[in-house]
């Protein structure tokens, strides 16, 4: 019995140390100015070895070298798990969040229980996904004598709702995927999972298209494999110069996801404006911008004030539309 | 042939490379560190040396992170083993045999075994990684989700291996298990599910924190319950030399290391299946094949290299796709594509052309870290031992102390320590209930698995389940099944009439 409690006032012991250790400073009063960062700040992300993750650790080299502090990247199980967790953090600056633009979706068609806009603090927006794309396996577009996008067009409106494409409900490709549908190419929307998943089913023939940022299908159209008919948004995507953007089809909105940072709610005007300005100088370096061309992606700075009404502006439009997968 | 002499190249310059050679064993004793404790994964591993590799070339970065890999993914059997807690999941069904070996004094010979399996698992998938890349890379895209399915489902009825004689309540423990993985954020469309309005669930129950408290708890709480202070004194009772098996011994399971390897490598190479479905997988096939299988989870070397030999033939089995088609096989290889993202690198169809020199160099690096995995961790295994020696209560406080940090780091979420608790308390009652811990283990594992493609299967086909049925490999799977499934319950209930008139089965560490 004595071992017992002794055991269990142990592990009582253990269980507050680990949560202590979990919390924040504690500290209550704002940040002073001279005073920030006074030591590592925690960047609250989606799930190691994910796209965001991968964005996140790009930008938190420069980060924490700009700063003079350790950045410390935490993965949550997703984007917006991360979310809520920095949402209940302390309002010191140490903890923030850095994610994509995928959260608004869920938060537009009213599936979140926090508004990803009014709830948080913005800092600042560091880069954007160069459009969506398009591919097909070649020989599939081969077959069905598709050659470009408006040759995709004739077919599904001659053959409506039989080609399927393939997104992810709740991200930007979905987002894409609905602005197309909207803008009148008659497909079938089915879900086979994230990025590799849908390349892999394209290519096994088990579905005719799917929507992938451009690096991830960019070898694949080298190497023969895939042919590109269209990059989402209304402008040509800069890394496929010679693929037609949707704008030029009338399918004008721009879904891409924004990649940014923010916090909870109160965050002290001073700490914003330090991580602010040390995210426009980090995204004004022409090393960051070429680190993140190697996954298709373009310098997006956004100050604060700014990347509210953006996001405001995006959810707006995103409640508009019938998001695929939600409704 | 050209890039097979890249290879040797690689080979001799990593040898002749003092910082090569020096980053990489560094990097293997910190991988079997972390392994080897209860609660940090491999993933976990990874993540903590990926800030490291940021400042280093890509080359660096690649013999750092591979070596820390080999090292974590082996180090996981040490605890497994003297613990009866694995130190990384795809180590669970090593504590099978591997405990009760240890009670018998042969902890040494099993840890020895356990590290020699493991380095032949990984040479194994090592050399198809070299040889058979692009042709395992183009099969694994005839894998849609239906095979995938398939293979859930076959997965599934090794359940049957593994519950023992009470057909009933272990697949009362398989349902337990995949109840508890479909708590939180649905994987098909983002929606939260099952989390009883507590957010904190949200993020659904992880295997981290689950795993860590569903095996280190009860042995706490035995060890609670007992009265005398008890030490494993039984590891200074029998030496052992080498590896504690010969050459012959070894072979004669030549079989069984084949079937192990080759079960790792392929679960390995299929996205999102995982080292841990990989070891659950060869250890309940194995269990079903091997002769002594009856035996298995009453301390028998078979079973540990039925479990390490498959976690660690898992490793080159998840670069292939990872490297070949841009499709990370695992989180693991998820994130050393992460870091030569962060290079700059692109992996995908031309990786082989563009790259060449850097993927052999990745090749040779995980063949040399391998080889020093086997020098270096039986160098470390005295010292181990020499640890395991202490009082079991001292050990016991600090493995708790580390289940805690373990479960809480995995993605700093105070839940995860709640949800370490809650499971521990959990396992060790329906231990004391008789229901076995491996059924619910393998729903826990494979319930994403089945469920996820069995609706993205759906969701392909317009809610059409032909499809599945006219896929060859899908049905050659869906069958085995079937059989598999049909025959061990006409078996369970012959071995149980047969038993009732005297015999007892044997009481195991399953």
């Amino acid at each position: 019995m004595k071992k017992l409690i002794t055991l269990v006032l142990a592990l009582a012991m253990v269980l507050s140390l680990a949560a202590c250790g979990g919390s924040k400073d504690g500290s209550t009063e704002g940040t002073k100015k001279s005073d920030y960062p006074k030591y590592a700040i925690t960047v609250v992300t989606s799930k190691s070895g994910s796209a965001v993750d991968n964005n996140c650790r790009a930008l938190t080299q420069y980060l924490g070298e700009k700063l003079g502090v350790n950045i410390v990247v935490s993965n949550a199980s997703g984007q917006n798990e991360a979310l809520r967790e920095v949402m209940n953090a302390d309002k010191d600056g140490y903890t923030i969040w850095f994610g994509n633009t995928s959260p608004l979706i869920n938060d537009a068609v009213g599936d979140s229980d926090f508004n990803v806009v009014e709830d948080f603090d913005m800092i600042a927006s560091v880069s954007k996904g160069a459009g969506q794309v398009v591919s097909m396996k070649k020989t599939r577009a081969e077959e069905l004598g598709i050659k470009n996008f408006q040759d995709l067009i004739n077919y599904c409106e001659a053959h409506p709702e039989e080609l399927k494409i393939s997104s992810q409900p709740n991200n930007s490709t979905g987002a894409a995927v609905t602005c197309l549908m909207d803008g009148g190419l008659k497909v079938t929307t089915v879900n086979v999972g994230e990025t590799g998943e849908r390349i892999t089913a394209v290519l096994a023939g088990n579905i005719d298209m799917c929507v992938t940022n451009y690096a991830a299908v960019e070898q694949y159209r080298e190497a023969g494999d895939l042919v590109i008919l269209v990059s989402c948004g209304p402008d040509v995507n800069p890394f496929a110069k010679d693929v037609p953007a949707s704008g030029d089809y009338g399918m004008t909105e721009d879904f891409a996801p924004y990649y940014y940072l923010c916090g909870p709610k109160g965050m002290p005007a001073d700490v914003i404006e330090v991580l602010e300005t040390a995210i426009k100088e980090i995204t004004e370096s022409a090393s960051y911008g070429e680190s993140l061309a190697t996954n298709a992606q373009l310098v997006g700075y956004r100050n604060h004030t700014e990347l509210a009404t953006f996001l405001a502006n995006q959810k707006k439009l995103l409640s508009e539309h019938e998001v695929i997968g939600m409704k | 042939m050209e890039n097979y002499l890249v290879f040797l190249r690689s080979i001799v310059e990593l040898l002749i490379t003092p910082r090569f050679l020096l980053l990489m064993a560094i990097f293997v004793v910190i991988g079997i560190l972390l392994g080897a404790l209860p609660g940090i994964s491999v993933n976990m591993s990874l993540i903590l040396a990926l800030p490291l590799t940021y400042g280093m070339d890509t080359r660096t970065a690649m013999v750092v992170l591979l070596a820390c890999y080999n090292g974590a993914q082996t180090g996981g059997l040490i605890s497994a083993i003297m613990l009866n807690i694995p130190g990384t999941s795809s180590a669970m069904t090593t504590t099978f045999d591997g405990h009760p070996m240890a009670l018998k004094g042969e902890g040494g010979r099993a840890l020895g075994v356990g590290i020699l399996t493991s380095v032949v698992g990984g040479t194994i998938s090592f050399l198809l990684l070299i040889f058979l890349t692009p042709v395992i890379a183009k099969f694994a895209i005839n894998f849609g989700p239906w095979e995938y399915f398939a293979i859930g489902i076959f997965s599934l009825t090794m359940i049957t291996a593994v519950v023992g004689d009470d057909m009933a309540k272990g697949f009362l423990a398989a349902l337990i298990g995949m109840a508890l993985a479909m708590t939180g954020t649905d994987s098909v469309t983002n929606v939260i599910r099952f989390n009883f309005g507590n957010h904190a669930l949200d993020g659904g129950v992880t295997t981290t924190a689950l795993m860590s408290g569903f095996f280190a708890i009860p042995e706490l709480l035995k060890l609670v319950m007992k009265d005398k202070d008890e030490t494993l004194e039984v590891l200074k009772a029998k030496k052992f030399k080498g590896y504690g098996i010969s050459f012959k011994e070894y072979l004669s399971q030549w079989k069984n290391i084949l079937r192990s390897a080759f079960l790792g490598a392929y679960t390995g190479v299929l996205p999102g299946i995982g080292s841990s479905a990989a070891s659950v997988l060869s250890y309940s096939i194995g269990k079903k094949r091997n002769k002594d299988g009856h035996l298995w989870g009453t301390g028998c070397v078979s079973g540990i290299i039925a479990s390490e030999t498959a976690n660690n033939a898992c490793i080159g089995g998840a670069l292939i796709p990872m490297l070949a088609l841009g499709v990370p096989g695992s989180t693991s290889a998820g994130i050393l594509m992460s870091s030569l993202n962060l290079h700059g690198i692109t992996t995908g169809p031309l990786v082989f052309q563009k790259e060449v020199n850097l993927v052999y160099m990745m090749f040779a690096v995980c063949f040399v870290a391998n080889f020093l995995v086997l020098i270096l961790e039986r160098l470390m295994l005295n010292g181990f031992i020499k640890v395991l020696t202490l009082p079991r209560r001292i050990i016991m406080v600090e493995v708790m102390a580390m289940c805690f940090i373990g479960a809480y780091s995995s993605r700093s979420n105070p839940t995860d320590l709640i949800i370490f608790v809650v499971g521990g308390f959990l396992g060790y009652f329906l231990q004391k209930a008789g229901v076995k811990r491996a059924p619910i283990v393998l729903g826990y594992i494979l319930c994403d698995i089945v469920e996820k493609n069995f609706r993205r299967g759906m969701s392909m086909t317009q809610m059409n389940m032909t499809p599945m049925f006219t896929s060859p490999i899908a049905m050659a799977f869906l069958l085995v099944a079937a059989f598999v499934m049909v025959r061990t319950v006409i078996q369970n209930i012959k071995a149980k009439k047969t038993r009732k008139a005297g015999e007892e089965e044997p009481e195991t560490n399953i």
